[in-house]
């Protein structure tokens, strides 16, 4: 029984690492182990959770579907130590076959968009937030009911 | 795909080389939608017929662009120059306004009878903005876009008469 309980948490190690995209694997594995670096990982579960607690049950319906979202802070300096850049992160995302929604720079802070559409509504999405000192990089897995989403705004905007 | 063809089609468009001289440049506000993103919108259901008339424009709009800058002292010389970009020979001027505040105009490319491209420019005393919009584009509908996302200009579009698309 121990053996069996031992395999299922295996699978389900294995199955959450491929539930990272490559990208963000690839940043992850990059800039993971470099000082003033933060990475947090949250289950949808978690998140919905949040926004219960927080009194945004607008939101909670429109996010039902998403199974994790990840967040990664990295100081802008980390990419230079590694001789990386932004731009060329965002070829390997569109490599890694992610399609860009919209694109979005306001008072020098880039936010850039990205969807992959997966089988039954397994998309991952990830927003990349380009700061005057850090990246911020989130990848959501899951689906985001764009009717639901919808909805929810313009119940909040009515609050 | 969809953002390799976004990028060729901006090669193409009318201010492209404008876009391309500011947009690196911080002191810009800058917003970028592709046609996936607009394919998403078109998925939604409207609640009223406005609303389902809205969706049904959105969802052959195959991008967006748009390039503005606020508390500039510059605004009507970028009005002149993005004005100057435009290809006289693939774009009508459809509408011009003018205000003690701004100035403003409507240019439009017309491919197989249909309208492809909407250019709108403004100029104001301290604000200025460019915004290109690339698809089959009912004009009509675009007022109505506008005051859903909150653009300002395109509502008067809404003046136009029903003579295109």
């Amino acid at each position: 029984m121990k053996k069996f309980n031992i395999l299922i948490v295996l699978v389900l190690l294995t199955s959450g690492a491929i539930a990272q995209s490559k990208s963000y694997s690839t940043l992850k594995e990059k800039f993971i182990d470099r000082p003033d670096v933060h990475s947090f990982s949250i289950s949808g579960w978690v998140g919905r959770l949040v926004l219960r607690m927080t009194d945004e049950h607008e939101f909670k319906n429109a996010i039902k579907e998403l199974d994790h979202v990840r967040i990664l802070i990295i100081p802008r300096v980390e990419f230079a130590y590694q001789n990386l850049t932004v731009k060329g992160f965002k070829k390997l995302l569109t490599q890694d076959s992610f399609e860009q929604l919209a694109f979005f720079r306001e008072n020098g802070e880039d936010v850039t968009l990205y969807l992959r559409e997966g089988k039954n509504k397994r998309n991952h999405y990830f927003v990349l937030v380009e700061e005057d000192q850090e990246v911020v990089a989130i990848e959501l897995k899951g689906y985001l009911d764009p009717e639901l989403l919808n909805s929810s705004s313009k119940l909040a905007s009515n609050k | 795909m969809i953002a390799v063809c976004l990028s060729a089609q901006a090669q193409n468009d009318a201010i492209a080389k404008f876009f391309s001289k500011y947009q690196d440049n911080e002191a810009f506000s800058q917003v970028t939608i592709s046609g996936k993103m607009f394919s998403m919108m078109a998925n939604l259901t409207g609640e009223t017929e406005d609303e389902k008339a809205m969706i049904g424009a959105i969802s052959k709009i195959k991008g967006l662009r748009i390039l503005s800058k606020s508390d500039t002292r510059d605004s009507r010389v970028l009005y002149k120059e993005a004005i100057s970009m435009i290809p006289s020979k693939d774009f009508e001027e459809l509408m011009a306004i003018r205000d003690k505040d701004k100035d403003m105009k409507f240019f439009t490319k017309e491919s197989g009878g249909k309208i492809s491209e909407l250019v709108m420019i403004m100029g104001g005393n301290d604000e200025f903005m460019v915004l290109t919009l690339f698809g089959e584009i009912d004009l009509k509908e675009m007022s109505k876009i506008g005051k859903a996302v909150n653009i300002d200009g395109l509502q008067n579009l809404e003046n136009i008469k029903e003579k295109k698309n």
